[in-house]
């Protein structure tokens, strides 16, 4: 379970997050939705332990970030919107890396990563240097690490970016199995009709601040609107203006 | 662009800084100062003045041409190891960090120019070293000291182009996939380079004779003119000097044009060496924390050989001792032990590679279970390693030509270890987990220096007083077991 309560960032003078709260039960997927510089990445950051915030309350798993940052990241697995990796490390040496880090046993490390390999088919890559990969294949080493260690709890951001129809269907369907087992997840992505299949209940984050959360249902009936597409334009006041900037745009073009 | 690349990097290094990223004034407070070149590099050289003035003062009590020029040569060498290594290690860190990306997407022409000129910018700051001992040239022989300072910026721009063509060569390749060959092939061409410029390190050998003995081998400096640094004995011969200046700058400016042309290619597009492909199933080899982050680091090393190089610096310090020993066909006790020590000094610089090995990846380190302590231990080791085995190796060598050598032994082991520890602590002194890069500057090097040299002086007080070794040896015990226990409760 993932406890927010009135978190506060500021980046000197700029408040980034605004006192938002939300909670996400153990079983659930929540979608964290909002425009680009929202705050949604940092709100993540704050909840797996690299990013301090400057006030609030936040528990994972029953454990607080700030006081044992350690205990947290060896409850959650974590991909960030970039794969950040080792570019001078092969995937096999990457994820023997990530394992030792993680004290994981050679049999279950063995397993594990040959199972996420196959599924997610980089088997061919294992040996060749990060850096030289596509962007979908090392997202995909980026998925795998944070799988690794089978965590309670599952902070993807943007986590389905670069990939193949193939391998985003596989993860989709790796969430629903992991939330079947009663894993927390916080999933955010500017694909709304991903989100509005997978997501349990969703919180739209602008300028700081939740201007909403519920269910879709629940959204659907508070905006009056159809689909997420057009509520989160119309939440996020975005309707009007993107229909001014396209008749400008064409006008210009 | 410079000012803007300037900044960039600066604000990266102050962001990746936990003594200071942590605490918003701070962070506010050091990005101001950082991200201003003019005030950055005057607080550098302010920084470096004083070592400047001190070595100006030795050359202010003679007037003797023969001396002076001598001096001249050993100081030449400062600008010039200075550049090489702050341009082979920093060109590796600023493009890990990214910092080039964005001009990719650019219509530039040869953009390492902006490279080379964010490295001359970092570097430049070192002339305050030994430009206080050209202007003492320049008010007693004004012609001298003019050409004095022409080499010294030469010897500056010497080094960096070295270290570019270390990082053409060396540090932008792309190499497919891992191998033990290419591994190998990589330290190999590591250690041939380092042979190479050995043999201009060897003449720092040339200060301590020429403190002893100025006149004769001031003389011996004079017939090999042509070498740099030894080309700098020429000042007082302005025709000779001019000539011997120009064609320096002509061959080396060629290079260094070439050179750029050449990094900036391989930046945009870095050639990729693809060999056949040999895995395909994961075979899990897990080990410790610390021995993971131990052995992510040198593998990191070994396919980035600018780096490596870098690391490798203490082997410069073997170098005399080691063709002292060849030429006499002796190596005693006393030959050994000073340069043990050294070499546990310079263990010092290596905390800038070690650190600067993890560039970008830093954020990722920070999503997994690693405990400050664990970090700092793994990075002390990466620290210890090549210091450790270039000691012993002496001793195993002095060995050969006196038995007696072997009582070394404990200052090889731990001597290295007690410079990194103390560094390391020095700059992991901060509160709280969180991993981190705390920013290297030269001066913080420089009282690193000092504080480990304070260290090593205690530990070596008992053979200066009384020759004991066996009373140093139990100082050294001492404090290597005291360190570790601040090691091991770093993250209590």
């Amino acid at each position: 379970m993932i406890v927010v309560e009135s978190l506060i960032k500021k980046f000197g003078e700029k408040t980034v997050l605004n006192g938002i709260s939300f909670r996400v039960n153990n079983g659930e997927i929540y979608g964290l939705l909002g425009p680009n510089g929202s705050g949604k990445s940092t709100t993540m950051k704050i909840l797996v332990g690299i990013v301090r915030p400057t006030s609030g309350k936040v528990l994972v798993a029953g454990i607080d970030p700030l006081k044992d940052p350690i205990k947290v990241k060896e409850v959650v697995g974590f991909v960030p919107e970039t794969p950040i990796l080792y570019e001078s490390l092969t995937p096999e040496e990457f994820f023997n890396f990530i394992g030792s880090v993680r004290n994981l046993d050679k049999e279950n490390l063995e397993e594990r990563v040959n199972h996420l390999v196959k599924a997610f088919g980089i088997e061919e890559y294992l040996d060749q240097f990060i850096g030289t990969l596509s962007f979908g294949t090392q997202q995909k080493i980026s998925l795998i690490s944070a799988l690794l260690h089978d965590p309670q709890v599952l902070v993807l951001d943007e986590a389905m970016n670069g990939l193949d129809p193939k391998s985003a269907k596989i993860l989709r369907e790796l969430l629903l199995e992991f939330k079947m087992e009663g894993k927390s997840i916080v999933f955010s992505t500017h694909v709304l009709p991903l989100a509005e299949m997978i997501c349990d209940r969703i919180g739209l984050i602008y300028r700081g601040k939740f201007i909403v959360e519920g269910t879709i249902a629940e959204l659907k009936e508070k905006a009056h609107e159809e689909n997420l597409e057009d509520i989160f334009l119309k939440l996020t006041e975005s309707k009007g203006e993107v229909e001014n900037i396209l008749q400008a745009l064409k006008e210009a073009l | 662009m410079l000012r803007i690349l300037y900044r960039e990097l600066h604000y990266l290094l102050a962001k990746r800084n936990p003594l200071i990223a942590n605490d918003d004034k701070q962070f506010q407070k050091a990005i101001k100062n950082a991200m201003n070149i003019k005030r950055g590099i005057g607080l550098q050289v302010l920084g470096f003045l004083p070592f400047g003035l001190l070595m100006a003062s030795t050359l202010a009590f003679t007037d003797e041409k023969l001396v002076l020029s001598s001096l001249m040569v050993s100081l030449a060498l400062i600008p010039f190891v200075f550049a090489m290594y702050v341009t082979t290690v920093q060109t590796s860190y600023i493009l890990s960090v990214g910092l080039f990306e964005p001009l990719k997407l650019l219509p530039i022409r040869m953009g390492s120019r902006y490279l080379s000129a964010l490295l001359l910018l970092e570097i430049s700051p070192s002339l305050a070293t030994v430009l206080p001992s050209a202007l003492v040239i320049l008010m007693k022989y004004p012609l001298s000291g003019f050409l004095a300072i022409l080499w010294l910026l030469l010897g500056l721009f010497l080094g960096h182009t070295l270290g570019l063509v270390l990082v053409n060569f060396f540090s932008l390749r792309i190499y497919q996939r891992a191998s033990r060959r290419h591994s190998l092939r990589s330290f190999a061409r590591v250690i041939m380079f380092l042979l190479f410029i050995g043999m201009f390190m060897m003449m720092t050998y040339l200060q301590y004779y020429i403190r002893r003995h100025s006149g004769e081998v001031a003389r011996i400096v004079g017939r090999y003119f042509i070498a740099y640094p030894f080309a700098v004995s020429s000042i007082f011969d302005p025709l000779r000097s001019i000539g011997l200046f120009l064609g320096y700058s002509i061959t080396f400016g060629f290079v260094y044009y070439l050179t750029l042309k050449g990094v900036w290619k391989k930046i945009l597009e870095p050639p990729v060496v693809s060999e056949k492909r040999s895995v395909s199933t994961f075979k899990a080899s897990p080990k410790s924390k610390v021995l993971a982050l131990v052995s992510k680091d040198f593998k990191t090393f070994l396919r980035k050989p600018a780096m490596l190089v870098a690391f490798l610096f203490p082997i410069y310090i073997i170098f005399p001792t080691l063709i002292s020993a060849l030429q006499r066909g002796k190596l005693g006790l006393e030959d050994l032990l000073p340069v043990i020590f050294m070499i546990g000094l310079f263990s010092v610089p290596g905390a800038d590679a070690v650190l600067k090995v993890e560039g970008k990846n830093l954020d990722f380190l920070k999503t997994l279970p690693i405990k400050k302590r664990d970090f700092v231990v793994a990075k002390v080791i990466s620290m210890t390693i090549i210091p450790t085995f270039l000691a012993l190796s002496l001793v195993f060598l002095g060995l050969y030509y006196d038995p007696k050598t072997f009582v070394l032994l404990p200052y090889a082991l731990f001597l290295p270890f007690i410079a990194s520890s103390i560094t390391m602590l020095y700059f992991f002194r901060y509160k709280g987990e969180e991993l981190g890069i705390p920013e290297l500057k030269w001066l913080q090097i420089i009282l690193m220096f000092i504080l480990v040299g304070i260290v090593f002086g205690i530990i070596a007080l008992p053979i200066f007083i009384s020759f004991s070794i066996i009373e140093s040896q139990v100082i050294t015990l001492v404090v290597a077991l005291a360190l570790a226990l601040c090691l091991r409760r770093l993250s209590r």
